[in-house]
């Protein structure tokens, strides 16, 4: 900030100057009058967030025209009025001083920032024909969508535009965010998606590395049940954190179990142990509901195959599994006699045990322990998310090029040998656009999603995006890809658009919520999702065809149309119009409640079962390898399929073998470098206040860092004191923290909290760009993270990375 | 006449920091920018302070959020030279910035530390100001002076004009502060610690309440909900 | 003989009038200090608030406040001279009495000055008049001070107007100054010298309790408050009031050593060696009240008190209090008590002996107490440099004490007076910082505390205002009080 003093001296008087009427005249004056608000017009607004992907309702406060207060919408069942900090600092978002104010065209270097301010009409007029060039030359596939908060149906809407354009390659952020989860759910469940959790009937939850109260999701979802399950109701919940630190979420736990990184699976798979040992485990529930228990034969070769309780009780007594974990036996043991006691419980996991080398096999193993317990689709268990009846889309119009772009292969290799769970690798775009890949990427649209900041060993990108020739971003901060982009077109912040939000997954019914503008567009910005539409249009043809739809409440309200049909849930109207009207003074439509018992919702399997032996998994393997065998035939080699499949699973690293491959198990974690050159285990970790990396700009939330460490506005690492004495590092010390791939330049925290051999950093801060709060301010732990990946779901392992620390 | 109380329950707490910024939104608190956290100028009238004892894998961690406890005893009003801050009919602990002399005798003498002295004037970056509260009683202090939580009054206020409008008299629940709306954990309450029936009356006659520093004999009206 | 005594009469006065250069540089050199102390007040603090300064949350108060203490307590100074003189009698304290009152009447408002600094929003200091409480300590403190001066103006006037009429008298150039500072009542009567007489012995009975009620209700501000276990503590008016009196008295001697160098004051050697007399039994009464204070803390091992105490003998701010205990009390009364050097040399080793066995036995952390200047200066912990030049000053003492085979001379008097003035400043910076550094609730440690440039140009502009003014009145009137004889031979 360049205020000169003369300039400070007047604003600070004119301040005090204007001030000098408060105080208690003017306070017993407020009373009498009814004070300036409300003489003045004010309103209530009901919208929904946009600081994380839960969804919550909000309402805003807004006089004369200025947003100035946001809190919970009470009508919304995913928040019930309340709001995290990061749903109260919408207001500096929208007003946020260093937001893009109209569409900008690079005129100077790429991350130069030089800029040229056009009118919308050139602007979408030059994606037009860029888009439009690169089909007609048979090159649609070459162009890359990479979105990240495509909420509501923003994400469909991303989808139906790469179909109808013609490429694959629509690469969402989960590979990077939590898919890990996802794709465990996938293998045992069927569902490729997160799950929800009865966490108000819960009465034990056992914790494997989800910052439950810090940076789960949904946030103020967890929060709420973390206050019910404690005092809400007449039962508190006991609650057990395994986590590599002492996080927040540890220190509100009963317990906090100290774990090495990356073993959490095999942790579950002791604790699983003991309960098939025991014999403590759902007996109707495993026998009626779930597949591969038991060891079985295989009807179709006859071959006796190894089940769930024969692994467990060959491979993970208590005494191996707390030598890899480092927890001791009795507490192994004690945790598996409580948890299973204790009905009904809950085994949950997020980013700290499947954002790693061996993450869906930890949640494969983690998730188990809910089959095991019986605690699937019954109250106080884990439930499936059903989602509103919007009107079908209609099909996608597809012309002759856009049919020959969509069925070539992904750029970033997802589902192919290399990654063969993965939807998408986010991650893996670097090396694909620097060579590595099928073909160039010709133009790469950026919506929400800031790959320049947020992706391990993160300095790839900035060379991968070097080679991309047409780069547009679509948001409404000079984040560091836009920063690098040709062309910027700047969405409307949440606060100041038509949108609709799908609740993430959590409260099992359907829920929707509707974001609408609570004041007007401050700047020169454009919906994307009427972008979007226009683009389509302007391109023409097919893709205009598959886009019938004016603008994007228009699209909006077609899909609504199905969810008022449907005549339940809390808006029942006579027209649509009445419906629509209705939605947008409550912010809300939502079906409760939950329907237990729909086990075709709940379990889609092949065998409509919880797999502990995943078919899914060995029918995909499977057909890779049967796929290789016809490559290596066509090319004149023989290949046996199971010399193919083993090449796959040496691509893959895994040391299992046979059955074992198929089943929750633990695959050794995978740190790379030495131990000697890097002694220590780098955990990377959000906080509440990590608003994904958009929150950087926000001071109310800066001011508020980290609440264990007391940090403000600056980058830190966590050291245990004990360590830092060996290293003579002392409180508050700058220090170098530095990998194989670069080095940081911090302050060290001495915390108890840190393992002696782990160290912890937090996400948020170290923009290089965003805003004048953000840029320059502390570190990005992704510049020195290793891009170490869970080849099987092509995700990105976040805790693989070996560091050295010493004093700067 | 309500005598406005607030009940903490550190058991539902999530150490979630949204009352502290709901608070700085509501009450138009400066933000005061990385060199003056780090120096100590940070106003936070309500704060979550935290507590991490012990070492290897037994480790306590508490976090305990600190508004004003607008004691019944106030330390702060006692020592006060001019009057500034004082308590009101309600009970709450009030500070007239129009009086004070920024002597900060009250801050001194506040054992909870929930005084703060503006030690320079409110600054808000360009659009920033925009979205300020405009409710008279939550606008920016002057520099120089001390402040503090209010309890939200001018929600108080609002309340009982919405009261009256409605025609009946202020009932439990009618009045809520930022930080007890906001709170997703649900762990605060407010209300009239006089009505035997309200539920911060209820809660405060809990087993698991605690009053902090006590034996100062401050008889702090934020009452605290242990854990466990 | 008369002849010589009027001669030293009218020398006396006439070298009110002669201003010599190395005056004139003073002067000017003060002029500046005090130029520079309020164009710092002015152009920063002034306008940009107490922003400029080191102070925070929570260190609220800092060298403003601890100023005013150590101002308030070396005000003391000129009452027990003036009660010594005027009250009891000791007619050969009656030389170096107006330095006293005018050091009293100097440091009360140097303490006021102080308390303007430390406020948040001065213009508003009538609210204190306008809106005072009189539950709050401030007010009374407000009281007392005034009460207090309006004493010690009067002790002041009464014991100067012969003096003033005098110089009328002599010096005709300034007769207007002298007859408005006489208020116009210039009788030199016998009957009225006498009524000037018992109303100074009045205005000194009535003084004492004056200043132990001030140095009282001084120590109340911190006393009462209950936040404060540094504070809170029944023993700290008392030792307040003990601690004033012992740097004010040590202040008289600075100020009669230099001054009477300086402007070459007829002040007898032993005088000043009976002023050090006085203070070296004073000393213990000081040492023994801080024991006091120290033994029920150390011994109660309550947590909070336990913290301040900790922070003060062994954390930050031990060099401080370390010098304060060796430098400030201990060794000025060793040079006082003057023993022979025999003594001195057995009494260090026996005291190495003592310190030696509680080391190791009591397993205190010398560490934490000795090396203060490597250690210490390198981490950059508290008020370094200027704890330095004290320890610096405070350590070639002893070595002049071994050297110097001359006994006790005024100089060095004047030197362990300065020890313990110094001493003071650094008990009053203990008393008011340290304590607010430590929280009841488990707050994270905070910044600490370091004063800005900008106060500490204030600080001592302030200073250099409180030395001009002692300067400029040197000038006004004599510094001793014309003696009876004199004005009789003249």
């Amino acid at each position: 900030m360049s205020i000169s003093r003369r300039t400070f001296l007047k604003i600070s008087s004119a301040t005090s100057a204007g001030l000098l009427v408060t105080g208690r005249s003017e306070l017993k004056g407020a009373q009498e009058q009814g004070g300036r608000s409300d003489a003045a017009d004010e309103r209530w607004v009901p919208s929904v967030c946009l600081q994380c992907p839960g969804g919550c309702g909000i309402l805003v406060r807004v006089v004369e025209g200025r947003a100035v207060k946001i809190e919970g919408n009470p009508k919304h069942p995913i928040n019930e009025g309340v709001l995290c900090p990061k749903g109260q600092i919408g207001l500096q978002i929208l007003y946020d001083p260093d937001r893009i104010k109209g569409p900008l065209l690079r005129v100077g270097a790429r991350g130069a920032g030089q800029w040229k301010q056009i009118g919308w009409d050139e602007a979408v007029q030059r994606v037009v024909s860029r888009l439009k060039a690169l089909r007609a030359r048979g090159e649609a596939h070459t162009f890359v969508f990479m979105n990240g908060r495509n909420r509501g149906q923003m994400g469909d809407l991303i989808g139906r535009f790469c179909s109808a354009y013609g490429t694959p390659n629509n690469v969402g952020h989960s590979s990077i965010c939590a898919d890990g989860s996802a794709l465990a759910h996938y293998l045992t469940q069927g569902i490729k998606s997160y799950l929800g959790y009865d966490w108000d009937r819960t009465n034990y939850l056992l914790c494997f590395g989800a910052g439950f109260v810090e940076a789960w999701r949904p946030t103020t979802r967890l929060l709420r049940a973390y206050g019910h399950m404690r005092r809400g109701r007449p039962i508190r919940a006991k609650i057990v954190q395994v986590d590599t630190r002492f996080s927040v979420s540890a220190a509100k736990a009963d317990e906090w179990i100290a774990i090495r990184p990356g073993t959490d699976g095999a942790l579950a798979l002791g604790i699983a142990h003991v309960i098939v040992k025991e014999q403590l485990y759902d007996e109707a529930f495993v026998a009626r509901h779930t597949f591969g228990f038991e060891d079985w034969t295989d009807a179709k070769t006859g071959e006796s195959r190894l089940g769930f309780k024969s692994l467990v009780l060959r491979e993970y007594a208590p005494e191996k599994v707390s030598k890899i974990t480092g927890v001791p036996v009795e507490t192994i043991v004690r945790i598996a006699r409580e948890f299973a006691a204790t009905r009904p419980a809950i085994a949950a996991g997020e980013r700290g045990a499947s954002m790693q080398s061996n993450g869906i096999y930890n949640r494969m193993a983690i998730h188990s322990l809910n089959a095991l317990v019986g605690s699937i689709d019954t109250p106080g268990g884990v439930i499936v998310q059903r989602g509103p009846s919007f009107t079908a889309w209609p099909d996608v119009v597809q012309d002759d090029l856009a049919k020959v772009g969509i069925k070539m292969h992904r750029v970033d290799s997802a589902g192919t040998a290399r990654f063969p769970l993965a939807g998408k690798v986010y991650q893996g775009l670097p090396e694909a656009i620097l060579g590595e890949g099928p073909y160039p990427v010709k133009a790469l649209f950026a919506y929400y999603t800031n790959p320049l900041f947020s992706t391990p060993d993160v300095g790839r990108f900035y060379k991968a995006i070097e080679k991309v020739p047409f780069v547009v971003s679509f948001t409404p901060f000079m984040d560091e890809t836009s920063e690098h982009a040709d062309l910027i077109l700047p969405d409307h912040t949440y606060l100041e658009r038509w949108h609709d939000d799908v609740i993430y997954p959590s409260l099992g019914y359907p829920v929707v919520g509707l974001r609408q503008p609570v004041v007007k567009p401050l700047y020169d910005t454009r919906n994307s999702g009427d972008l979007l539409i226009q683009i389509a249009k302007g391109i023409g043809g097919s893709v205009a065809r598959s886009f019938p739809w004016t603008d994007f409440v228009d699209l909006l309200k077609f899909r609504f149309r199905g969810v008022w049909e449907g005549r339940r849930g809390t808006i029942v109207a006579p027209s649509f119009a009445a419906f629509w009207k209705k939605l947008t003074e409550d912010g809300v439509w939502a079906a409760p409640p939950y329907r237990f018992g729909e086990w075709g919702e709940v379990l889609k399997t092949q065998t409509k079962k919880f797999e502990f032996y995943s078919n899914a998994l060995e029918h995909k393997l499977h057909d890779l390898a049967k796929k290789e065998v016809e490559k290596a035939g066509e090319k004149g080699s023989e290949v046996t399929e199971a010399q193919a499949l083993e090449r796959i699973l040496v691509g893959l690293k895994l040391t299992a073998r046979g059955p074992k491959v198929y089943l929750p198990h633990y695959e050794p974690f995978r740190a790379p470098g030495d131990p000697r050159q890097f002694p220590l285990l780098l955990n990377t970790y959000k906080l509440m206040t990590h608003a994904e990396g958009r929150g950087a700009n926000v001071p109310w939330l800066q001011e508020v860092l980290g609440v264990h460490t007391g940090m403000k506005w600056e980058s830190w690492v966590e050291i245990n004191p004990k360590t830092a004495a060996e290293l003579g590092i002392a409180d508050g010390d700058p220090v170098w923290v530095e990998s194989q791939v670069g080095k940081l330049r911090t302050r060290a925290r001495l915390y108890p909290g840190a393992q002696p051999d782990v160290v912890n950093m937090p996400f948020e801060l170290g923009h290089q760009a965003y805003g004048r709060w953000a840029k320059g301010r502390g570190v990005n732990p992704n510049w020195i993270l290793v891009n170490e990946y869970d080849y099987l779901g092509g995700t990105a392992g976040f805790f693989s990375t070996r560091v050295k620390i010493f004093k700067a | 006449m309500p005598r406005w109380g607030m009940v903490i329950d550190l058991d539902k707490c999530t150490a979630c920091q949204s009352c502290t910024v709901a608070c700085r939104v509501e009450n138009n608190v400066p933000i005061a920018g990385q060199r003056d956290s780090s120096n100590g100028r940070a106003i936070f009238w309500n704060e979550v302070i935290p507590v991490i004892e012990g070492d290897g894998t037994h480790l306590k961690g508490r976090f305990i959020p600190r508004p004003c406890m607008h004691c019944e005893n106030p330390p702060c009003v006692q020592v006060c030279p001019v009057g500034a801050t004082f308590k009101d009919a309600e009970g709450i602990v009030r500070q007239d910035y129009q009086r004070c002399i920024g002597c900060r005798y009250c801050t001194v003498a506040c054992p909870y530390g929930a005084r703060y002295f503006n030690w320079r004037a409110p600054e808000f970056a360009e659009s920033h100001a925009s979205y300020r509260n405009p409710d008279a009683p939550a606008r920016p202090r002057p520099v120089g002076v001390v402040e503090k939580c209010t309890f939200c009054v001018q929600r108080i206020e609002r309340a009982r004009r919405r009261v009256a409008a409605e025609g009946r008299e202020l009932r439990d629940g009618d009045v809520v502060p930022a930080c007890v709306q906001t709170c997703p954990g649900r762990a605060r309450f407010f209300g009239d610690l006089d009505d035997k029936h309200s539920q911060v009356s209820r809660l405060a006659r809990s087993p698991r309440a605690l009053r902090f520093l006590e034996d100062l004999g401050t008889r702090p009206q934020v009452i605290y909900l242990m854990e466990g | 003989m008369a002849m010589a005594k009027a001669l030293i009469f009218r020398e006396t006065i006439h070298r009110l009038e002669r201003i010599g250069l190395g005056y004139v540089l003073l002067l000017l050199g003060l002029v500046g200090l005090v130029g520079w102390g309020a164009s710092s007040y002015l152009s920063q603090q002034w306008t940009r608030g107490l922003w400029v300064t080191g102070m925070n949350t929570p260190a609220y108060w800092g060298i403003y406040i601890v100023n005013f203490v150590l101002f308030i307590g070396l005000s003391a100074g000129g009452i027990l001279v003036a009660a010594l003189v005027h009250a009891v009698g000791i007619e050969r304290f009656r030389p170096v009495a107006r330095i006293a009152e005018i050091l009293a009447i100097s440091c009360l408002v140097l303490a006021t000055v102080f308390i303007m600094l430390d406020l948040g929003r001065p213009e508003r200091f009538f609210h204190l008049l306008l809106y005072g409480r009189m539950s709050s300590p401030l007010v009374w403190d407000v009281i007392v001070i005034n009460v207090y001066l309006a004493i010690s103006m009067a002790l002041g006037y009464f014991s100067t107007r012969a003096d003033l009429i005098h110089c009328m008298r002599e010096l005709p150039r300034r007769r207007w100054l002298y007859r408005m500072l006489s208020l116009g009542y210039t009788d030199l009567s016998p009957q009225a010298l006498e009524r000037d007489h018992r109303i100074l012995r009045t205005l000194a009975f009535a003084a004492i309790p004056a200043a132990i009620g001030l140095h009282s209700v001084t120590a109340w501000i911190f006393g009462l408050v209950k936040a404060r276990p540094g504070w809170h503590s029944a023993l700290i008016a008392p030792l307040f009031v003990v601690s004033a009196i012992v740097s004010g008295l040590a202040l008289v001697i600075v100020a009669v050593v230099v001054s009477r160098r300086a402007f070459r004051l007829p002040i007898a050697d032993h005088v000043v060696k009976d002023l050090g007399l006085l203070l070296a039994f004073l000393i213990p009464v000081l040492g023994y009240f801080l024991f006091a204070e120290l033994l029920t803390v150390v011994y109660a091992r309550e947590p909070a008190p336990l913290a301040v105490f900790r922070e003060m003998m062994v954390g930050s701010y031990a060099p401080i209090f370390w010098f304060n205990l060796l430098l400030g009390l201990l060794l000025p009364l060793l040079v006082l008590m003057n023993p022979p050097r025999r003594v001195v040399l057995a009494g260090s080793a026996v005291a190495t002996g003592v310190v030696a066995i509680a080391v190791t036995r009591f397993e205190i952390p010398l560490a934490g107490l000795l090396p203060f200047l490597p250690t210490q200066v390198a981490l950059g912990i508290p008020p370094t440099a200027i704890v330095a030049v004290f320890w610096a000053f405070g350590l070639a003492l002893p070595l002049l004490l071994l050297v110097s085979p001359k006994g006790l001379t005024p100089a060095r008097i004047g030197i362990a007076a300065a020890l313990v003035v110094l001493g003071v400043v650094a008990e009053r910076t203990n008393i008011v910082l340290p304590p607010l550094l430590e929280r009841l609730m488990p707050y994270p440690a905070g910044p600490g505390y370091f004063p800005t440039l900008v106060e500490i140009s204030i600080v001592v502009g302030t200073y250099a205002l409180g030395v001009l003014a002692f300067a400029f009145l040197a000038k006004l009137f004599p510094l001793v009080e014309l003696s009876h004889e004199e004005r009789e031979a003249a």
